[in-house]
């Protein structure tokens, strides 16, 4: 328990970040709470040879998780609710609209890309595709970004 | 035209932008708990307060049975501990931030048709009026009057007004919304048909204020009120969103939301709403 909680105070700043990045700042303490937690709970934890790694890992498929969910809860909230839920504004609106065309896929590939400064085959690892899949997901991220990015200016 | 180089740098300083608005870490004091075999509990009571995650049909279903024994039963109990359940003046002392000092109240205005006066007090020395719409209306919602002046007011229909997807059919609602006073006074307001106990707001820098329902009722329907603080000089709950939390009388948490400045919302709660009202 010790171990656990020593190595989460040692990357939870890294993984708060990771995470909104993926999500944004409303939902990634969210998100990091729930990812530490599949971990520890996991049966495979005691025998994971990197945990940094696997928390990394588990954050990321958390935003996965979490993106499908707030996807869905949102369409069928916004059936019902009155329009006045809104994200944080700690984040100026042009970047939460330019990240907001990509797909999680792309986003978290611009993320680990350009904030984690990873190369394409690591990327994939981490998001369990391919080189080639991470490339294009790249180059379609940068084109819808460059759209959003040109319009701003 | 964009260059390949000013694309990269443009997007890097976006990404950049976005990552360093993270909140702080959240703490998370259930890593100290226990050892190995304590961690599937550990799992199953914390995943099942995570609004964002909603529970599946396999495992809503006793979930469900037992918060409806549970609502009924901290219902019960605070409508004893409570004593009555007409409108009655309350202090400060039962809002979120405690505060001294009285004044003479000042004329308020009356509620809108169809909302009952739920209870009255004083706050930072001006006088507050919480209204609300009674459950028999079909309707949830709640109008705040704080010095004389309207502040809040909203609601939403809980009945079949509205299509509700499947998975939202049964589970109780909350209606809350957030109003800053002439005096720069920040308070948040709601209603709610489920078995809620605690409402908990969190500022973006994690000031916390806690608050428990007031004791008093419209039929099913529950209210709160919680004073946030003065802007300027109150840890930024005064002021930009906050995440209010509610959870029953457990400590199950039934929603998460965000709410931005001067705003209200309107949704449901992951239990089912209480059906009858004690007494």
């Amino acid at each position: 328990m010790q171990d656990d909680t020593e190595l989460y105070r040692k990357h939870a700043d890294e993984l708060t970040r990771l995470a909104t990045g993926l999500v944004g700042p409303s939902a990634a303490a969210d998100v990091v709470s729930a990812a530490v937690l599949g971990c520890i709970a996991s049966r495979k934890w005691p025998s994971v040879d990197n945990p940094r790694a696997y928390l990394f890992r588990t954050v990321i498929n958390e935003s996965a998780r979490f993106h499908r969910a707030n996807a869905r809860r949102t369409s069928r909230e916004r059936a019902v609710a009155r329009p006045a839920v809104v994200d944080p504004p700690e984040v100026r609106p042009e970047i939460l609209a330019a990240v907001g065309r990509l797909s999680f896929r792309q986003r978290a590939v611009v993320v680990l890309t350009y904030w984690s400064d990873l190369d394409p085959g690591r990327v994939g690892d981490l998001l369990g595709i391919t080189e080639g899949s991470v490339r294009r997901h790249l180059a379609r991220a940068r084109a819808r970004l460059k759209e959003v990015l040109d319009d701003q200016r | 035209m964009t260059s390949v180089d000013d694309l990269d740098g443009r997007i890097r300083a976006t990404i950049r932008e976005l990552v360093d608005a993270a909140p702080p870490a959240p703490e998370l004091p259930w890593l100290d708990a226990g050892h190995p075999s304590t961690r599937y509990r550990l799992r199953r009571r914390l995943s099942g307060g995570s609004v964002r995650r909603p529970l599946g049909p396999p495992t809503w279903a006793p979930v469900a049975g037992v918060a409806a024994v549970v609502a009924v039963a901290a219902v019960l109990v605070v409508t004893l501990i409570g004593g009555s359940s007409s409108p009655g003046p309350l202090t400060e002392t039962m809002l979120g931030l405690q505060v001294t000092g009285y004044t003479a109240p000042a004329v308020q205005p009356s509620p809108p048709a169809g909302y009952q006066v739920v209870a009255t007090g004083t706050a930072f020395g001006h006088p507050w009026v919480v209204a609300g719409l009674p459950s028999s209306s079909g309707q949830i919602g709640t109008w705040l009057a704080y010095d004389g002046r309207m502040l809040i007011s909203g609601g939403a229909p809980t009945t079949a007004a509205v299509s509700v997807p499947p998975r939202f059919r049964g589970r109780a609602h909350i209606d809350m919304g957030l109003g800053v006073a002439g005096d720069d006074q920040r308070f948040l307001v709601g209603a709610t048909n489920g078995p809620v106990a605690t409402v908990t707001v969190r500022s973006r820098h994690g000031t916390t204020v806690t608050g428990s329902l007031l004791p008093h009722r419209l039929g099913t329907t529950r209210f709160f009120l919680l004073s946030l603080g003065r802007q300027g000089d109150c840890h930024q709950l005064c002021q930009g969103a906050v995440t209010v939390t509610v959870a029953d009388g457990h400590g199950r948490v039934l929603a998460v939301q965000t709410l931005s400045d001067f705003g209200g919302l309107s949704t449901h709660l992951n239990a089912p709403p209480v059906t009858a009202s004690p007494g």
